[in-house]
């Protein structure tokens, strides 16, 4: 114990040593597992967002589809899809999106409905009579309005409406609430123009989720003009999506990364006259080969460990602090999503474990076997060069 | 009687075998060395004087031929064998000092005990008890780049006591010492062996051979041993040391 506990103090002495090189892999290093590991983390946590968001979402939703376009749905097919076999309770559903010029942002106008689920208010209540509204924290910070004040919305017909804020949402980080703004039933169909007998699309509940599939088929069957969309399909199409952006970010990333492990497996391979000669002495006053080896693994250990930490923190800032500005543009890709909004800290142990295994273990391989074979070598060889 | 530590049996070294560059750098080399002998390897540049010192302290091995430190035939031992035989026998003083650059006096001297099982505390001790001996103390925080040929070679000298070897191998020790240090460094090179520490010492240099402390000489010349019969010098005889 005190042989390595001595070996492991001359090895962090050694760093010290040579402290501008040392320090001028960390922040290359660094730099590299910043990037991995904020791609991972982004699209982890995105991922992750989005399944949260729709775990909260209905099992099934049936739009109306026309000249394969998406159109307005009528009430009246709720009867009809009644009939079918597992369906439970369906709900029609109004809104929209709303292009704001004032900031530039996206805003999603829903109809309210007392049976919405995942939506938690941070201050107020719903709106419960016209006029009132509830907005997502990302539409509160862009319009400088909250609970008490008002929200200015241009309607179909090109008026100016106001409306009283009396709720703000939860979690800035939330997808579903942050660009939205809740409106009555009432408001959203004048709003939008949209005609009593008609809503955005139908939400239907399934009793037993295995049997939406079947419940969704029937759907089509009775009403060839719908899409039925299950959430499981939904859920898919947004790990692929994701995975799939994730994929392009670590390709692009992966020259880079190449390039490093070039040059870290250059830089440990080629050990400099100097660390030649250190390893040479070290051998001919007594150091054993595995020693040598320990000193290595130390050194390389103290330098990849701190280059993960300081890269894993600095991700973890850039992700869920900073909004991933580096690389939210590619992962978010036409999802544009305005106002911008904070990601929710997720991180999967697994993908930490891979980013440490693809970076420590090859940095600390790559510095120990140079090594070895100089601490194979007669010490009087190596110390002649 | 004295015993035999150290002896060497036809003993040869090649370089780069079987390459362009092929070098032999000593031939048949057969000597014997006692305990408690000053032996001097004397020699031009390039004559081996350098591979055989480090062929007896088991830096490398020989092409051909057996080494025998101790009763034991070290030539063709695994190289973990040869590291503890390095670490428990020898003491090593290089031409050019070969001390850690960047690392403090005192840490160079302790470095050998690091892999070890002493105590840090204990090792310190030992280490500042030989750089008293050796008068440089004083220099224990420096760094070893900022000492004088002098001092390094004090340190060096310092290094190669602290796991208290029998044989002390000195590779050329006045090489960049002027004629004061020399003089200083003979005095601390027969201190040693008034405590019956055996010395090897490789070198041209008359000031250190011409010294009364010194039982042998063995003079080589291309690799091989230009006199046949060793020339033996009393001791002490022809000087009288101050201590």
């Amino acid at each position: 114990m005190e042989k390595h506990k001595k070996i492991l103090e001359y090895a962090i002495s050694s760093i010290l040593r040579r402290k501008y090189k040392n320090l001028a892999i960390i922040i290359v290093f660094s730099f590299m597992i910043t990037i991995l590991a904020s791609i991972l983390f982004l699209t982890h946590s995105l991922k992750m967002e989005s399944l949260n968001l729709l775990l909260g979402s209905p099992q099934l939703i049936v739009q109306r589809v026309s000249g394969g376009r998406h159109d307005l749905i009528p009430i009246n097919y709720i009867k009809r899809i009644q009939g079918i076999y597992g369906a439970g309770k369906i709900t029609p559903r109004y809104w929209g999106y709303y292009y704001d010029s004032a900031t530039d942002g996206n805003y999603t106008l829903m109809g309210v409905d007392k049976d919405m689920q995942g939506l938690r208010l941070l201050n107020g209540e719903m709106p419960s009579k016209n006029g009132e509204c509830a907005i997502g924290k990302g539409v509160s910070s862009a319009r400088f309005t909250g609970i008490g004040e008002k929200v200015y919305l241009i309607d179909s017909k090109e008026k100016v409406l106001a409306f009283n804020v009396v709720g703000v949402f939860t979690s800035i980080s939330n997808i579903l609430t942050n660009d939205l703004i809740l409106l009555t039933k009432e408001d959203i169909l004048g709003f939008f123009g949209m005609p009593s007998d008609k809503a955005t699309d139908i939400v239907v509940e399934v009793y037993n989720e295995f049997e939406t599939p079947f419940v969704a088929s029937k759907i089509k069957e009775i009403l060839p003009d719908t899409r039925p969309i299950m959430k499981s399909e939904i859920i898919r199409t947004y790990d692929a999506l994701f995975s799939w952006r994730s994929g392009i970010a670590l390709i692009m990333f992966l020259g880079a990364l190449i390039s490093f492990l070039i040059l870290a497996w250059d830089k440990a391979t080629g050990l400099s006259a100097d660390e030649k000669q250190d390893i040479g002495i070290l051998k001919a006053i007594g150091w054993e080969t595995s020693d040598i080896l320990e000193l290595k693994f130390w050194e390389g250990l103290a330098i990849s460990l701190t280059s993960f930490l300081t890269g894993l923190i600095l991700a973890y800032v850039h992700v869920f602090f900073l909004g991933a500005w580096l690389f939210a543009p590619v992962l978010k890709g036409w999802s544009v999503i305005f106002p911008s909004f904070r990601f929710f800290p997720y991180i999967n142990l697994y993908q930490v474990f891979a980013v440490l295994f693809l970076t420590v273990i090859p940095y600390v391989a790559s510095t120990i076997i140079p090594s070895w074979k100089t601490a194979i070598t007669d010490p009087d060889t190596v110390m002649r060069g | 009687m004295m015993s035999i530590v150290i002896k060497t049996e036809n003993v040869t070294k090649v370089f780069n075998p079987n390459l362009p560059n092929e070098v032999k750098a000593v031939t048949d080399i057969s000597i014997e060395i006692e305990n408690g002998e000053v032996v001097v390897l004397k020699g031009p540049s390039g004559s081996g004087k350098t591979t055989l010192l480090s062929l007896i302290g088991c830096m490398s091995r020989p092409t051909e031929g057996s080494i025998i430190v101790n009763g034991k035939d070290v030539a063709r031992l695994p190289e973990r064998f040869l590291t503890k035989i390095r670490q428990k026998t020898f003491g090593f003083v290089f031409q050019m000092f070969n001390l850690i650059k960047g690392v403090n006096v005192i840490e160079n001297v302790m470095l050998p005990l690091y892999p070890t099982d002493a105590k840090l505390f204990v090792i310190k001790k030992r280490a500042e008890a030989i750089l008293d001996k050796l008068d440089i103390l004083k220099k224990r925080d420096f760094k070893t780049q900022s000492l004088s040929a002098g001092e390094q070679q004090r340190v060096a000298i310092a290094r190669a006591l602290i796991n208290e070897p029998e044989i002390i191998l000195a590779d050329e020790p006045t090489a960049h010492l002027d004629t004061k240090l020399s003089e200083d460094l003979i005095k601390i090179l027969r201190g040693l062996n008034e405590d019956r520490k055996t010395i090897i010492i490789a070198t041209h240099d008359p000031f250190v051979y011409e010294k009364a402390f010194v039982h042998r000489i063995i003079e080589m010349r291309d690799g091989v041993i230009k006199n046949p019969t060793p020339q033996i010098i009393p001791y002490p005889e022809n000087e009288v040391w101050d201590k």
